[in-house]
C-alpha cells in the first residue's frame, strides 16, 4: 500500500508545520554564546570539561561526524543514588539485624551507652543535600537508580559499602556566576549524602584517596581518565578535591592535540559518620571552574552536612 | 559575514524538511525540535567544513540522525528541563494521519526507519542512502523493502482501529 505511507509521509509533513524554529541569526547567536562562555571557561583556568568520557559530552562516532552523549548520564562512573527525601531509602542492614558475629561497633545492644555510635538516620533530609536554593543550582531532582560508586581503575576497592547505613542522591544543573539563568547549564552535578555505621565514613574517605593514588589513570565509560588529589577543601572533619580530566577535544569532539585537557571535580567531604559526595560531571564540553566547584558546589554541600549531622 | 548569510541561507532552505526528518525519526516534534537545533549549531560551529562538504544537507541529516539515537533519547527528558533558551513547543495536537505513522515508524528498526524516511521524505534513491548511511546497497534495499511492507501493514485502514483505542 504505497499511497497509503505517501500519504502518511505527507501528512507527517504537513504537521511538521506545527514546529517552530529559531531564526538563523537566533540560532547564530545562540552557538556564539555557547562557545564564548567555552572559550572563556579554557583560557582563564583550563578548566573546561570535556564530558566524553563520562557520557555528558562529544564524542566522535563512525566516520569522524560529530554524535553527542547525552548530558547527566548515569554512565560508569556517576554515583547515583536510591532516595531522596520521602522516598525510598536505600539502607544496609540495620545493626540490630546482623548475625551475632557482627563487630562490636555494629552492635549497639552490646556496647555500653557511654559509647554508643550515633544512631543511623531513617532518612536522609532534604536540607542535608544541594537543592536548587543554592546559588547557581536548578532542577535538582532525586535519583532513583541503585548508587554505582566513582570510577577510577581495578586497584581502586571501597570495601566501606559494606557500611552503608542509608544514602540518598540528587541530581542537578549549576550554573556559575557568569552564567545567565536561561542559558545552557555549566555543569551537571551528583551530590551523595551517606550515613555509614562504624567507622565507614572514615573508611570511605580513605579509600578515596588510595583510589587517586592507585590510579593515575583510569578508564570511564570509553574514555581514558587522570585523577590527581588537590588535596584537602579545609571543611568538615576531612576532605578530599578530585581533579578528573580527559585530553581537551574541540566542538566536534575530535581530540585538540595540543596537550591541554578538560578536568572534572570530585569532592568528598566527611562530618562525623556521614560523607557527601559531590560529582562535577559536566555538560556538552565544558563544566564548573575549580573555583566555583569548590566554593559554590563542594562548600555549600559541606555546610549542608554539617548543619545536618554536625 | 559572508559565513552568516550563506548559513543562514542553508538553514532557511533546509530547516523545514530537517525537522520532517527529525519527526520521523524521533516520533515527537518538541524532540524533533531540539534535536534539529542542535544539528544546525554544530553545522554553524563548523560551517566553513560543513560548507565545503560534498553534502552539506547531507551532513545535517547524519547529525539529526545520531542525536536521535536512542542512547540519546532515554535522556531527551532531562535535557528537555533545559531548553528553555530553544525553540517554543509546537503548536496544538498533532494530526490523527501524522500519530499513526510516527507511531508506525517506531516499531520499525532505526537503520528501517532510517532508510524509509530518507527515501520518501528526501526522495532518495538507494544508492544515496547507501552512500549517506554506510550500508551495502544491498542492505538498504532490504531495510526499504521491510518497511515498507510493515509500514503497510500497520497503516491500513483495518489496523488502525483497535491500536487507536490502545494508544488512547
Amino acid at each position: 500500500m504505497p499511497n497509503e505511507i505517501e500519504r502518511s509521509f505527507d501528512a507527517l509533513s504537513a504537521d511538521t508545520e506545527r514546529g517552530l524554529l529559531l531564526s538563523g541569526p537566533e540560532l547564530r547567536h545562540q552557538a556564539a554564546r555557547r562557545h564564548s562562555r567555552r572559550v572563556a571557561v579554557t583560557v582563564s583556568a583550563a578548566a573546561v570539561l570535556v564530558v566524553a568520557a563520562i557520557g555528558t559530552g562529544w564524542a566522535m562516532a563512525g566516520d569522524g561526524q560529530p554524535s553527542v552523549l547525552p548530558p547527566a548520564a548515569s554512565g560508569p562512573g556517576t554515583p547515583s543514588g536510591s532516595a531522596y527525601l520521602g522516598g525510598p531509602v536505600t539502607s544496609a542492614p540495620v545493626p540490630s539485624s546482623a548475625p551475632t558475629t557482627t563487630p562490636p561497633t555494629t552492635t549497639p545492644s552490646s556496647t555500653p551507652p557511654t559509647s554508643r555510635p550515633p544512631a543511623i538516620p531513617k532518612s536522609i533530609p532534604a536540607r542535608a543535600l544541594l537543592s536548587d536554593a543554592d546559588a547557581g543550582i536548578s532542577d535538582v531532582a532525586p535519583v532513583e537508580d541503585p548508587f554505582r560508586q566513582l570510577e577510577f581503575c581495578s586497584k581502586a576497592k571501597f570495601p566501606s559499602e559494606d557500611k552503608v547505613g542509608v544514602r540518598s542522591t540528587v541530581r542537578m544543573f549549576y550554573r556559575g556566576p557568569e552564567s545567565e539563568p536561561s542559558s545552557v547549564p555549566d555543569d551537571s552535578v551528583r551530590n551523595t549524602v551517606t550515613v555509614y555505621r562504624g567507622d565507614g565514613a572514615e573508611s570511605y574517605l580513605a579509600e578515596l584517596r588510595k583510589a587517586v593514588q592507585a590510579c593515575p589513570t583510569g578508564k570511564t565509560g570509553d574514555s581514558e581518565a587522570e585523577f590527581d588529589s588537590l588535596g584537602s577543601l579545609g571543611v568538615g572533619d576531612e576532605s578530599i578535591l578530585i581533579d578528573r580530566s580527559y585530553e581537551a577535544r574541540d566542538d566536534a569532539g575530535e581530540p585538540m592535540n595540543n596537550g591541554s585537557r578538560n578536568h572534572t571535580y570530585i569532592a568528598a567531604i566527611r562530618v562525623g559518620d556521614a560523607v557527601t559526595l559531590v560529582d562535577g560531571q559536566g555538560y556538552e564540553g565544558w563544566g564548573a571552574s575549580r573555583a566555583d566547584f569548590t566554593k559554590q558546589l563542594a562548600g555549600r554541600a559541606a555546610t549542608r552536612l554539617g548543619d545536618w549531622r554536625g | 559575514m559572508r559565513d552568516a548569510d550563506s548559513f543562514d541561507e542553508f538553514y532557511r532552505d533546509t530547516s523545514a524538511r530537517m525537522l520532517r526528518y527529525g519527526y520521523a525519526l524521533t516520533g515527537d516534534l518538541a524532540e524533533a525540535q531540539d534535536v534539529v537545533q542542535e544539528a544546525y549549531t554544530r553545522a554553524w560551529r563548523h560551517w566553513r567544513t560543513v560548507a565545503a562538504h560534498p553534502t552539506p544537507e547531507g551532513w545535517l541529516r547524519l547529525t539529526v540522525s545520531r542525536l536521535a539515537t536512542d542512547r540519546w533519547r532515554r535522556l531527551s527528558g532531562w535535557r528537555a528541563a533545559v531548553r528553555r533558551a530553544g525553540p517554543p513547543e509546537p503548536v496544538g495536537p498533532p494530526s490523527e494521519d501524522a500519530v499513526w505513522l510516527t507511531a508506525a515508524l517506531r516499531r520499525l528498526p532505526a537503520p528501517v526507519r532510517q532508510a524509509v524516511a530518507l527515501h520518501y521524505l528526501f526522495d532518495l534513491p538507494v544508492a544515496a542512502i547507501s552512500a549517506e548511511t554506510g550500508a551495502p546497497v544491498g542492505t538498504v534495499t532490504s531495510r526499504l523493502s521491510r518497511g515498507r511492507t510493515e509500514l503497510a501493514a500497520m497503516l491500513t485502514p483495518a489496523s488502525r482501529t483497535p491500536e487507536v483505542k490502545n494508544a488512547e
